[in-house]
């Protein structure tokens, strides 16, 4: 049998981190690395001591004429070993025109030793890969090559971003380049400190970050094996570099074919990318089952980065789950993907900033600008920076500003400050800080102006929260009472356990928004959104109210869906409103619709659908019981109900109307104090006010069993 | 009129129900029970020497009752009487928790127990100086004075706020239990009644299932994230409550890296109100494993110049019974050992297996009214269970020649092995007793057991309860798994999946999509889920069998495959789902090649033609073939020579003797390997190419089929060894459309009006619990769990074997 590789030897390094990408239009100037720092370093406490790195594509200060093969080496031993390995390929035509020995004495762990190489693809890559097997054994790793590319060059180390970028001497002076993606490291098990666990991952012209811990490594591992590589560090983000490299160059896939490859959409969604993106279900079957074991599963956020001589492009990709945040900006200059909006707002205070939909992908070049954004196209875009919007009325007692502070000092300010007294509190220049307002008394009247960071506003039992700009993920988290009021949009897990109070969103509310929302006693919770909302929306939510206006596609006449898909699972109470139409398959559990066909097939076989019926029902535009229902008979639909229902799911009323009288009780208070809070025109409310619902309810519970209990021996 | 029954105060222990017919292995023993019985009425130790101590551990398969306790060099000698009392840290800035024993009462929320039980609970720490925990049910309002508890914040928030999390000791934030490692909370819906749907904040009388993740913790900074919104919020400590898993180490480092207090492992055989029993079986490693590799890792990593065992305490629990238990736990580096079962066996758990019934005859996993626990009976009978094993604690100490607790935490020197083998022993860092010339482990136990008994009632249970309900099965307490209690029967019975938590999150099986879809022969061939129905030759079943079942594979979207000695019109007319098997011929005859979905040969005599038949097949009717084959030991260079063939698919079936009707690709063949390790093997093979093209692999399926293949567990297996789908035999869907009663043997009807349904409802029901392991183990795919070996652990199997199949031990 063979005995080329084993799984059960495989090393497993486990991370999480920050991910930052930026990338130059062909109009504007190269950006600088310490702007790069700047902005990954907002990001610092997503990362550590432990790892952090930059790759910059088309540096002005590096020419791009040979491959520069980068390796980790060691020790002097290793170096000869590795040189020796690389000089092998020599009769195969790779060329070595210069190099830097590695300078032990410098370097704490491991040092870069430098060779300029002419050589084909193939060549290139077989020797980076014998160096790497042969100077790996057992989980040691004496020489690694950690960068092999013409139009790009990886800094990377142990330490946080700033250790990095002084010990690449990257400040002074700065470099510039058309592209940088760069990335701080949070490792679970960090076993010594050695720079080849550290992001960057590079091969040929690709170079990867990547936050997340891919539940799929173990499926991906033996793909990348009979590709042609045989040593891991066992790093996940290691992989998928590997991964995009061989889609592209080796199976020749286009951009976007590579990146639904990798993020696999559900198969349910391949209609809709058919339409968007223009990739025809066919071709999706086929990426979905020629490489099963490039497919990559569980949370991930990437920014990829590719250059050759023509273009510099990058790519982002997310998980279709949405594990991880991940967030998308442009300026007039630039393009941005980040973790956090912090590290874009740093660089660009009025850049448009928008999370990136699920099971999407962000692809941009330097000559092309945006080719996807990772938003449906028809989308109306909402941006609190070009938002016409009310003045801030309030006079604070107190008003501190924020910048330079880290979140503990932040809180302790706003803390001291309501210990003395202070009511109304105004922060400026909020750059990313956490938990803010996690522990304020009731009726304290909080005013963030900037960019709060995760966390905001957790177990709120009464204070008024507003932020003048986008609030991060897992806001309001098991808030009791008091108000949250952002004048921009919030992004994922607003509102998590929501069990009294109010939540009102001027634009976008992102994924599992209200989810676990629940009411008691007299305690009604609300969250009113002005734009749109992602998916999972009102996931598990037992009570209170959600209600996504879409106010300006309102505005403009769009009929596009505002909400994203599995809207309401395992709803158990509460009230969900949308405005607008919504795709019926979005709402609750529906199974795949080519299982249900192939059951409603098999009933016809059996005689218990009649031909017209079949045909009927396979017209449906969603195979939803209601709709279906009236075209079976009584057998065939205790039959196909089965598909559809659980014990552990409740049916939903599922109406598309205008609003009626109870609806108009629930939600017109709500209505006019959101109007009245952003100063929106009332021509618009009553536009909003006759307009047509979607509203989501649970059915009435089941009765509940009553039988005795069992007769037990006594 | 509602009939009034009198409220029965239940003040005394029932008798322990015998379990009924062939030895039912349940690892709470009547045995056991009797024993902690004996603890709780009288206060005193039971186990008052090491021989006590062995022989309490005789007869069991669990991997601590395979481990005695072993005296230190200068032994026994005159001492004043051993301090058991240890301190669970308060590292960062917070107060230290002092414990008067190295013991803490499991998480039992209220809901899951009724009122009463949490509040003796309560008490009794109170009482003995240890801590309990108000588990995920918020916090009942009769004992929020109290300080002796933690405070759960667990996925659905419940009952939880500013005050709640302030109450009591610390915060155990709850991500996983090891009776269901990746899957929430589940309280069913029949005890959200009374005060606890407004504690809980939830509907009344609908199943509350927690998010199997928490959705603000996908990643290891996510949780240090609400590590510190906490602390900030209360001031309080904040421990962490894990699963047993296959991360489990690096879990309790990151733990410990993002400023937690404690680490809270939680292993197989925890105690649970509710939990699939698929998930309990088979997701998790066993927690003396799980501590002993994650303190030993917690000791090697530093951070700032000081190993991270310094900042964290660990507490283990997963069925611990005894005093020797936490012993032997503490010398595998726990601080101190959780036990949930066990007081509730104190105040009176029979082990009837009904929590999530709400029908506890005991009055303690309910919320009947007509039942009522002595609140100070129960009080005091934990209290004595408490007295009696701190007496044990100290006698075991002293004869152990210890001063003191501390001295035995994380000292490997006071275990010795007896029964595991080389592997396992390196893993939990322990010397085997006898010393290294004493004979390699190898017991009857470990080997795999083979037919009559392989179908035990309860498998066949399962498979029936899923054909009445069309649902996972729902099972709550105690277990009867392989390897620990049963024993293993075949090579799945010694892997474990795994369950994700804290590095990536598990996907919410009930309520988030996850898909179960495969895709065969380029695209020709869809199955729903990843499993077809393998028939052929197969006397057993009567024509009409063979019909519902190709109905059925024809309604689920599956595929059945169907010889063409019984193959009929009645057959044919759900031929879109029929492989049809050719047996000798070449070809099919006239009309029913194009009314089938696929062919199927088998790979025998004359190897030779089997190119052209492919190919002449292929051409005539355009349609996939797939080739069968025995697990033969040199399968990885006939699976080459079919993939040559170009076979659509290539099945690795069980060999069966013809004659008895026996598995015979079993370890101790010398021409088949087990079904397993074949498929494993011939996995990897199909991945290389010699000269450069793509890897066969890419173009031709595998798929893997046994009659011995029971259910979603076995599936899930097969495909991260490498399958594609597996194949059900005839057992199962015997068992399926079976009513009552747990024998294969008995007559079955096909055509009763309720078998199609059955059918059906096995079927999904296997879907739901594959969806249930694949959520678990933290992927929303089939697809991405091919071939994923990183995703299964092995317990102390035959290292050789372990090699063969590929897959790491647990513990690495």
């Amino acid at each position: 049998m063979p005995a080329r590789f084993r799984h059960d030897k495989i090393p497993i390094h486990h991370d999480g981190c920050g991910v930052l990408g930026i990338l130059a239009k062909s109009h504007a100037p190269p950006i600088r690395s310490d702007e790069t720092l700047t902005a990954i370093e907002c990001a610092r406490f997503r990362g550590s001591k432990f790892g952090a790195g930059f790759t910059g594509f088309k540096i002005d200060a590096f020419p791009e004429k040979y491959v520069t093969l980068r390796t980790f080496v060691l020790n002097n031993e290793a170096y000869a070993e590795a040189r020796k390995t690389l000089e092998s390929f020599a009769p195969e035509g790779l060329q070595i025109v210069h190099e830097t020995p590695p300078d032990f004495a410098s370097a704490s762990t491991m040092a870069t030793w430098e060779a300029y190489v002419l050589a084909d693809d193939e060549i290139l890559f077989n020797a980076a890969m014998e160096i790497n097997a042969r100077l790996e054994a057992d989980g040691v790793f004496r020489a690694r090559v950690y960068s092999s590319a013409k139009h790009h060059v990886t800094f990377k180390g142990v330490g946080y971003p700033s250790d990095v970028a002084e010990e690449y001497g990257m400040l002074d002076p700065a470099l510039s380049a058309r592209m940088w993606i760069a990335h701080t490291r949070q490792p679970t098990n960090s076993p010594g400190a050695y720079p080849i666990w550290s992001h960057p991952f590079s091969l040929m012209e690709w170079s990867i970050v990547h936050n997340g811990d891919v539940s799929s490594f173990g499926g991906n591992i033996p793909f990348m094996r009979s590709a042609g590589v045989e040593s891991v560090v066992g790093n996940d983000s290691e992989l998928i570099c590997c991964l995009i490299d061989y889609l592209t160059r080796v199976e020749q896939l286009s951009l976007p074919e590579a990146a639904l490859t990798l993020t696999s959409p559900y198969e349910r969604w391949w209609k809709r990318i058919e339409a968007d993106e223009g990739i025809d279900e066919q071709r999706l079957q086929q990426l979905a089952m020629n490489y099963v074991g490039s497919h990559l599963d569980g949370p991930f956020a990437v920014v990829a980065g590719h250059a050759d001589d023509e273009d510099v492009h990058m790519l982002g990709i997310i998980d279709r789950l949405k594990f991880r945040p991940f967030v998308v900006g442009e300026d007039e200059d630039r393009i941005y993907l980040a973790s956090e909006e912090c590290e874009i707002r740093v660089l660009s205070p009025n850049a448009a900033v928008w999370g990136c939909d699920p099971g999407r992908y962000v692809l941009a070049s330097g000559k092309e600008g945006f080719i996807e954004r990772g938003l449906a196209p028809n989308r109306v875009m909402f941006e609190f920076t070009n938002l016409k919007r009310p003045a801030d009325k309030s006079t604070p007692d107190a008003v501190i500003d924020a910048t330079g502070m880290e979140y503990e000092t932040l809180n302790r300010e706003i803390r001291k400050v309501s210990e003395d007294g202070a009511k109304n509190i105004h922060i400026l220049r909020v750059r990313g800080q956490r938990y803010l307002a996690v522990n304020l008394p009731p009726e304290t009247h909080l005013t963030l102006h900037g960019a709060p960071g995760n966390c905001l506003a957790n177990f709120n039992e009464g204070a008024h929260i507003s932020v003048w700009g986008n609030a991060a993920d897992d806001t309001a988290d098991t808030m009791h009472d008091g108000s949250i009021t952002i004048h921009g949009s919030a992004r994922d897990v607003l509102g998590q356990a929501l069990q009294g109070g109010r939540i009102y969103v001027r634009g976008d509310i992102g994924n599992r928004a209200g989810i676990l929302m629940r009411q008691y006693v007299d305690r009604r919770p609300v969250i009113m959104a002005g734009g749109r909302a992602g998916n999972y929306l009102g996931e598990y939510m037992s009570g209170g109210t959600i209600a996504v206006l879409g106010l300006a596609e309102l505005e403009c006449g769009s009929d596009a869906q505002i909400v994203g898909d599995f809207v309401a699972p395992g709803m158990l109470g509460g009230r969900i409103y949308i405005r607008g139409k919504v795709d019926r398959g979005c709402v609750g559990y529906v199974p795949n619709r080519v299982d249900v066909e192939s059951y409603l097939e098999t009933l016809q076989i059996d005689g218990l659908i009649a031909d017209g019926a079949l045909r009927q029902i396979m017209a449906l535009p969603a195979l939803t019981l209601d709709l279906m229902e009236p075209l079976l008979e009584e057998e065939a639909i205790l039959r196909v109900r089965r598909l559809y229902d659980s014990k552990y799911r409740m049916p939903l009323i599922v109406r598309e109307a205008p609003l009626d009288e109870e609806d108009i009780e629930v939600l017109a208070p709500h209505i006019d104090r959101f109007f009245e809070t952003f100063g929106l025109e009332e021509e618009l409310k009553a536009k909003l006010l006759d307009a047509v619902f979607t509203r989501v309810l649970a059915a009435p519970r089941m009765a509940l069993e009553t039988d005795p209990p069992p007769v037990i021996e006594e | 009129m509602k009939k009034i029954r009198a409220v029965k105060t239940i003040n005394s222990y029932l008798r322990i129900p015998t379990p009924k017919g062939v030895a039912r292995g349940e690892f709470w023993s009547p045995d056991r029970i009797e024993y902690m019985r004996q603890l709780s009425e009288t206060g005193k130790a039971a186990i008052r020497s090491l021989d006590d101590a062995a022989q309490y551990a005789a007869n069991s398969r669990s991997l601590r009752d395979r481990i005695r306790l072993s005296p230190a060099e200068n032994g026994r000698g005159e001492r004043p009487q051993p301090d058991i009392s240890v301190q669970l840290n308060g590292f960062n800035g917070t107060k230290p928790i002092p414990l008067a024993a190295p013991l803490v009462w499991g998480d039992m929320s209220f809901g899951a127990i009724h009122a009463e039980a949490v509040k003796a609970l309560v008490r009794s720490a109170e009482a003995t100086g240890i801590l309990s925990g108000t588990g995920e049910g918020g916090l009942h309002p009769d004992i929020r004075h109290l300080k002796r508890f933690n405070v759960q914040w667990a996925s659905a928030r419940f009952g939880v706020d500013l005050e709640t999390l302030k109450s009591g000791s610390a915060i155990f934030i709850k991500i996983g239990q090891g009776a269901k490692p990746g899957i929430g909370g589940h309280l069913p819906g029949m005890k959200v009644v009374g005060d606890i749907p407004s504690t809980r904040r939830i509907p009344e009388g609908r199943d509350a299932i927690s998010p199997a993740p928490h959705h603000d913790i996908y990643s290891i900074e996510d949780l240090g994230q609400r590590i510190w919104a906490l602390k900030l919020a209360t001031g309080q400590p904040v421990y962490v409550k894990v699963a047993a898993t296959n991360y489990v180490p690096y879990v309790a480092c990151g733990i410990a890296r993002m400023g937690g207090d404690g680490v809270v492992i939680d292993g197989h055989l925890a105690g649970t109100g509710a939990t699939p029993e698929v998930i309990r079986d088979n997701v998790g490693i066993p927690i003396e494993i799980a501590v002993a590799a994650s303190d030993q890792m917690l000791r090697e990593q530093m951070m700032d110049g000081e190993p991270l065992r310094n900042r964290v305490s660990i507490i283990a629990g997963g069925g611990v019974t005894s005093s020797t238990d936490m012993l032997k736990l503490a010398a595998l580096g726990a601080d101190a050992s959780m036990m949930g079962t066990g007081p509730l066996i104190a105040m009176g758990c029979v082990m009837v297996h009904r929590c999530h019934t709400g029908k506890c005859p005991t009055a303690l996993a309910t919320q009947k009214p007509h039942r009522l626990l002595d609140i100070d009976w129960a009080t005091e009978r934990c209290i004595q269970f408490v007295n009696g094993l701190k007496e044990e604690i100290e006698l075991l100490l002293d004869e152990l020649g210890y001063d003191s607790m501390n001295q035995l935490i994380g000292n490997r020197n006071a275990l010795k092995a007896i029964n595991l083998n080389d592997e396992t022993l390196e893993i939990l860092g322990l010397e085997r007793a006898g010393g290294r010339s004493a004979p390699k482990s190898r017991t009857e136990t470990d080997e795999p057991t083979e037919a009559p008994d392989f179908w035990t009632p309860w498998r066949i249970n399962h498979i029936k309860a899923n054909a009445d309900t069309g649902e996972a099965l729902i099972t709550s307490m105690g277990s009867q798994s392989p390897p620990f209690v049963e024993p293993p029967r075949v090579i799945c019975d010694w892997l474990r999946s795994d369950g994700a938590q804290v590095t990536r999150p598990s996907v919410d099986p009930y309520r988030e999509e996850i898909e179960t879809s495969v895709y065969l022969a380029g695209g020709k061939t869809r199955l729903a889920s990843p499993c077809f129905f393998d028939l052929s030759r197969y006397d057993r079943l009567e024509p009409e069998a063979h019909a519902l079942i190709a109905r059925t594979a024809s309604a689920v979207g599956a595929l059945a495959v169907v010889s063409m000695d019984v193959m009929d019109e009645r057959i044919a007319r759900y031929g879109r789902a029929v492989a049809l098997d050719l047996m000798s011929e070449d070809a099919p005859p006239a009309g029913m090649g194009e009314q089938v979905a696929a062919f199927l040969i088998e790979d025998r005599a004359d190897r030779d033609r089997l190119p052209l038949r492919v190919e002449s097949l292929k051409r005539a009717y355009g349609k996939p073939v797939f080739v069968r084959t025995p697990p033969i030991r040199n399968i990885h260079r006939r699976v080459k020579r079919l993939a040559d063939a170009h076979v659509d698919a290539i099945i690795i079936r069980d060999e069966v003797n013809a004659e008895t009707g026996e598995v015979v690709s079993d370890l101790s063949s010398d021409q088949h390997y087990p079904l397993e390790i074949a498929l494993s093997i011939a996995d990897m093979a199909m991945r290389f190419s010699e000269n450069g093209e793509t890897a066969a692999r890419c173009r031709v399926n595998l798929l893997a089929s046994s009659e011995r293949l029971r259910g979603a567990d076995d599936i899930f297996k097969l495909i991260a060894l490498g399958a594609d789908a597996a194949g059900i035999g005839d057992a199962a869907l015997i068992a399926a459309v079976g009513r009552a009663g747990g024998d294969l043997d008995d007559e079955v009807d096909f055509e009763s009006p309720d078998a199609p349904i059955r059918l059906e409802n096995y079927y999904w029901a296997t879907q739901k619990e594959l969806k249930l392991l694949l959520g678990a183990a933290g992927t929303s795919s089939v697809t991405t769990l091919l071939g994923s070996r990183e995703l299964l652990r092995s317990v102390d199997l035959d290292p050789n074997a372990r090699e063969l199949l590929d897959v790491k031990p647990a513990g690495r």
